[in-house]
């Protein structure tokens, strides 16, 4: 599965880089090391209706996204 | 509380205060002001000469500490830096300059135009502008890199520099400054550490409210910007502080041009930061080093602001600031350009 990297980037960057993604890929993985990039994410998808789930460990967000 | 309705209630929390604070005693349409209160303990230090323009500001501490108390106790406390600290040390000053060629950063002019200061609309015209110039580089890749992680022991520097600035408030030493009219103390720290926990919680930001509206649609961040909006205004009315029009408005001159570029300045550095001087400051409480660094390029911008006669006054601009209101464009867009990796190849 194709995995986004967006730990450590400012904001809006994982945002667009999610959108980018969704172009390009159905499913695919995001990182991300802060919660308002883990939540600002998961606002995006909601709004595409993309089905997606998180999983947290050792401080990061590992959001994916489903088919 | 990063919802619609954690937005309208922490938005409205944020302009109840703030118009109290002006009623107990802070400068007109100034209950809260970033970008001033930086410039008066820059001033409190001794490092620019407007006497009248000394303060350590409890504001300011309130945001660190309530905003650091607040990361910490929800572990949200998360020690990064390394994303061009160099230059977001002179985003800080140029945005500083900017916003004081104003008279405020993006939050006193929505505080501004809530007290019926009719140039806050030119203002928050040149804002947008800023914002959105800086979303089309965004939209070319731009970016300043990513952060690491750090020692946790760097992310207590910042919060340890507000602790600093209480006892300087507090012990009165006197090389420090204390000018400037001000609400009582005990007020502004308390206005403080509440809008310092619901910045936090909610990540209010002036810069993201209309970002997010441009490039993704996502108007949960506008909806705080209005809502201190109508809540200052109510209570700006209800408080008898309301005066509609361009003239005689408090610390506001009537050069529409220079309030629309001042701002656009503003809005257009703090966009390539990655949030106005009130998300930077809360951003440091929390552990951004890089943050950090840019509430110390602020600091440092105000200084340069005052000591090189750029900053607006009841007057106006002077030429010194509208040369450097030129110059801080060029940098910044310099900065814009090559670090958006559609129009500069990264090797």
């Amino acid at each position: 599965m194709k995995i986004i990297d967006a730990r450590g980037r400012g904001c809006p960057e994982p945002v667009l880089m999610t959108k980018r993604a969704l172009k390009e890929y159905d499913s695919f993985e995001v990182i991300v090391n802060e919660h308002v990039a883990k939540e600002n994410i998961s606002r995006l998808l909601t709004k595409s209706d993309k089905k997606f789930h998180v999983i947290e460990e050792n401080n990061e967000f590992k959001v994916i996204i489903e088919k | 509380m990063n919802t619609k309705k954690g937005m309208i209630i922490a938005g409205s929390i944020v302009g109840i205060l703030a118009a109290l604070s002006v009623k107990l005693g802070n400068p007109g349409n100034m209950g809260i002001c970033v970008a001033c209160f930086i410039r008066d303990i820059a001033g409190s230090f001794g490092f620019h000469g407007v006497e009248k323009l000394y303060f350590i500001r409890p504001e300011i501490i309130g945001f660190i500490l309530g905003a650091f108390a607040i990361a910490k106790s929800s572990k949200e406390l998360h020690v990064t830096g390394g994303s061009a600290p160099f230059v977001r040390f002179f985003l800080g000053i140029f945005v500083m300059i900017g916003a004081l060629v104003f008279l405020g950063c993006p939050l006193r002019m929505v505080l501004r135009l809530a007290g019926g200061d009719l140039n806050a609309i030119l203002g928050i015209l040149g804002f947008t502008a800023g914002i959105i110039l800086g979303s089309e580089f965004l939209k070319k890749g731009f970016t300043l890199g990513r952060t690491y992680n750090q020692n946790v022991s760097n992310g207590y520097v910042f919060p340890i520099f507000g602790v600093v600035l209480l006892a300087l408030l507090l012990i009165r030493p006197s090389f420090i400054g204390l000018n400037a009219k001000h609400a009582p103390i005990i007020y502004t720290l308390f206005v403080g550490l509440i809008v310092g926990v619901v910045a936090q919680k909610s990540r209010l930001c002036m810069v993201g409210g209309i970002r997010d509206a441009y490039l993704i649609q996502d108007f949960t961040l506008l909806i705080g910007f209005i809502a201190i909006i109508i809540s200052a205004f109510i209570m700006n009315n209800l408080l008898g502080l309301f005066n509609l029009g361009f003239v005689n408005q408090p610390a506001a001159h009537t050069e529409g041009l220079w309030n629309f570029l001042g701002m656009f300045i503003a809005g257009y550095g703090s966009l390539l930061l990655g949030g106005c001087p009130l998300r930077q400051t809360i951003l440091a409480a929390q552990g951004n080093v890089d943050s950090a660094i840019t509430f110390m390029g602020l600091l440092v911008g105000a200084a340069i602001s005052h000591n090189f006669g750029l900053a607006g006054s009841g007057a106006g601009v002077g030429i010194n600031g509208k040369i450097s209101i030129v110059i801080a464009f060029m940098f910044i867009t310099y900065i814009a350009i090559t670090n958006s990796s559609e129009i500069f190849s990264k090797n």
